[in-house]
């Protein structure tokens, strides 16, 4: 379902209690600028970002009372902030990393669905978790991803498209 | 870069809206970059309410998708495609 027919914080409020699922893009947006703002636009995986989208994305976030998160997910998030922070800097941005892990649930959909399901040959285990685990617990997708968000959309999953709220003003 | 995102979504629009329609209902669905491009990749959906129904009494939302290369030294749009769905 298309958030944006609907009224946004009508939808909000239904899944705020629910958690809401972050692509591995906004988690890491989310994860470095709670590290360091400033430090957004040196991730070369976060070009297309800066500390508004940051700020954008913390307002969103609060409406939620907590993040869910899956296997796949958490290690696409490990294996690109190993390549994108160096020490000493790593070992001060993990501590963060860890304290935001602590406060989300994650959410393991075993391999074998994964697997089972042919759209794993077009969108890969990460997103194919991200699907799964919405289904499963019937809570709000926020990603920035073009063909993840348009599937979820399509197949009885809230969504939201983050470019939606961070590009908002084209004029 | 001398062009981020989002002033290359700006441009995006405004070529879209000089070349093809002015005052479109348009987003910003996806921003990519292409260093073999040296392009900002932008994807914008273009909303349009579609009469539907009998005598066009019920109202649907269409949405194309164009996504528009953007050279990002000077701003210029490189190309214009449509944008497929991954179904």
């Amino acid at each position: 379902m298309n958030v944006s027919e609907l009224d946004l914080q009508t939808v909000l409020f239904k899944y705020s209690s629910k958690g809401i699922i972050l692509d591995t893009n906004v988690f890491l947006l989310y994860l470095i600028g709670v590290y360091d703002q400033n430090f957004i636009s040196n991730c070369g995986r976060l070009n297309k970002f800066d500390k508004a989208d940051f700020s954008i994305l913390c307002s969103f976030l609060k409406h939620f009372t907590k993040i869910l998160t899956t296997p796949q997910i958490l290690s696409e998030l490990s294996n690109l902030s190993l390549a994108e922070i160096k020490q000493p800097k790593l070992a001060m941005y993990l501590k963060d990393f860890v304290k935001v892990l602590k406060d989300s649930r994650e959410e393991y959909i075993h391999k074998d669905i994964l697997v089972a399901n042919p759209l794993v040959y077009k969108f890969g285990l990460t997103d194919l978790s991200i699907f799964e685990s919405a289904h499963k617990n019937k809570c709000m997708v926020l990603t920035e991803d073009f063909d993840l968000y348009t599937y979820l959309i399509n197949n009885k999953c809230i969504a939201i498209n983050f470019n939606h709220l961070s590009f908002w003003d084209l004029n | 870069m001398s062009v981020d995102a989002k002033m290359a979504a700006k441009n995006a629009f405004s070529y879209y809206s000089d070349l093809v329609e002015k005052d479109a209902n348009v987003r910003v669905e996806e921003v990519d970059f292409s260093p073999g491009d040296h392009c900002w990749i932008i994807t914008l959906g273009i909303r349009r309410t579609m009469s539907t129904g009998i005598g066009g009494a019920l109202f649907g939302v269409e949405v194309d998708y164009k996504t528009f290369y953007i050279d990002v030294d000077t701003g210029n749009v490189q190309k214009m495609k449509i944008r497929e769905i991954k179904k």
